[in-house]
């Protein structure tokens, strides 16, 4: 007799089973043309110096604050201060986070199209309070609008992001245990969706602290931006890579570490390197080869559909 | 053409079907499904030549696997556009009422949910394959897995297991 697990699992794979022989499919992949496509991406990477520099030789000592190097100007003052315009005060509930982005690796924008990676622009619209996100294409007419969906963490709405931005401590320590508290608990509420055992918390932590500065259009305020970059510093085992192009060509700084998308791979975020700003983010740093993502634009704006 | 062109070209019009069908399971969405075999094979083309001609699809479909596993940290979820959510009209007359339900609570489950699904349940992979293939604990892809096949009872109506076998919508909560 068979255990009830087994059955159960028997009886969905046959109902998958017959979902998938149900799909019907077109012709829609041309292996030639995806191998031009595939030779003309290499070739638009640009090259880039590399320099890698262990966490533990890259921290700088500047007016008594640890930094990461090229984290400090002339003055020593902490990046948070000169940072661009973006908001720093909280945005009214009606109004909507602007966001640009530039998807070099973004599939599901025009499967017919098979220069369709060359430039992927895609403009997000979503409302402070969460009630609404929309997103266009760039070129495209089409504006996406959809209800917000809030399934994985890190999916803040700016209201939630702003509670959050206002909740941390300034204090790099502090601010550290805090990220990790955060983290610890929405595994109690979602088991195992993070790693937080050993070294994982490290990593864990870097991509929450990318997720702070890059955040839906929002930018930390500048007391928790400059710590931010403290407790980044105080992490064991970030790489920082100077000189480097971010994944739409600008000059940047990258900074992550190993061990999160899978066991080798190095994710992290660029930066930029006057005012460290977030520009985006890799899930796996390559050098030249790098993909992911790009935020090319952002601010807060009184309507869908408009820009800053 | 170059050499390694035609093999690309043979290898897609032979294996075309199963990968579309992968990339439809891992998305559900067929639209994204082609997005991401394409994607995977633009990706596997630098090491194409280095690759064990057996072990071509098997590498394809791992890439497929982890670049849907790693929509998460995507400033765009890999979620379907409104457009591509609903099944087109040729979808629905070509599915059955218990497809078009099952393709609709697959479609709704999140990224990293639907890929150990699938994973688990239709590769028929173990937990640890599962975590080896997408480089996370197997902690991790129990949960997942466990989360997900959760919520298709509950997007489904399945308030038990016989329910499956009978393929028919169970009772929905505590109803008898």
């Amino acid at each position: 007799m068979n255990h009830p697990a087994d059955d159960r699992s028997t009886l969905l794979r046959e109902r998958l089973d017959r979902l998938a022989d149900s799909v019907s499919v077109g012709n829609g992949i041309d292996g030639a043309q995806l191998y031009r496509r595939g030779v003309r991406r290499r070739r638009r990477r640009v090259a880039a110096t590399t320099v890698l520099i262990a966490a533990a030789t890259a921290l700088v000592i500047a007016g008594g604050a640890t930094w990461l190097p090229g984290m400090t100007d002339s003055s020593g003052s902490r990046p948070g201060d000169g940072q661009p315009a973006a908001p720093t005060e909280r945005p009214r509930p009606d109004q909507w986070a602007y966001v640009k982005y530039y998807l070099p690796d973004h599939p599901g924008d025009d499967a017919n199209d098979p220069d369709d990676d060359v430039v992927k622009v895609t403009a997000r619209w979503l409302r402070v309070d969460g009630q609404r996100d929309a997103h266009k294409i760039e070129g495209s007419d089409q504006l996406y609008v959809q209800n917000w969906v809030d399934d994985e963490y890190g999916d803040w709405t700016p209201t939630e992001l702003w509670d959050l931005y206002e909740s941390l401590p300034r204090d790099p320590d502090r601010l550290l245990e805090a990220i990790y508290t955060e983290l610890q608990r929405f595994n109690q509420e979602k088991p195992g969706n993070f790693d937080l055992g050993g070294e994982g918390r490290y990593t864990t932590a870097v991509w929450l602290i990318g997720k702070l500065l890059g955040g839906n259009g929002l930018t930390p305020p500048p007391d928790l931006h400059a710590a931010l970059f403290e407790a980044l510093a105080k992490l064991p085992g970030v790489q920082v890579k100077e000189g480097v192009e971010d994944v739409a060509g600008r000059d940047a700084v990258f900074v992550g570490r190993v061990g999160d998308s899978c066991a080798s791979c190095l994710s992290g975020m660029f930066l930029d390197p006057e005012d460290h700003t977030y520009l985006g983010g890799t899930e796996n740093y390559q050098g030249e080869d790098t993909e992911g993502w790009a935020i090319l634009d952002r601010g807060i704006v009184d309507h869908m559909g408009e820009r800053p | 053409m170059t050499s390694t062109e035609d093999e690309v070209a043979s290898f897609v019009a032979a294996r075309r079907q199963g990968l579309m069908r992968f990339g439809f399971m891992l998305t559900g969405d067929r639209a994204a499904g082609e997005d991401l075999v394409q994607e995977a094979l633009v990706r596997c083309l630098p090491s194409w030549g280095r690759l064990d001609p057996q072990g071509v699809e098997a590498y394809v479909r791992k890439v497929m696997a982890r670049l849907a596993w790693k929509a998460r940290q995507h400033p765009l979820r890999m979620h379907p556009s409104p457009g591509q959510a609903l099944p087109t009209t040729a979808d629905i007359a070509e599915m059955s009422a218990e497809k078009t339900d099952l393709r609709r609570a697959l479609a709704s489950l999140p990224p990293q949910q639907r890929v150990v699904l699938i994973l688990r349940y239709w590769q028929d992979l173990s937990e640890v394959e599962i975590a080896e293939l997408l480089g996370c604990r197997r902690g991790t892809v129990k949960s997942r897995a466990s989360r997900a096949y959760a919520q298709l009872r509950q997007e489904l109506g399945w308030s038990d297991d016989a329910a499956i076998a009978n393929n028919m919508p169970g009772v929905r909560g505590d109803a008898r």
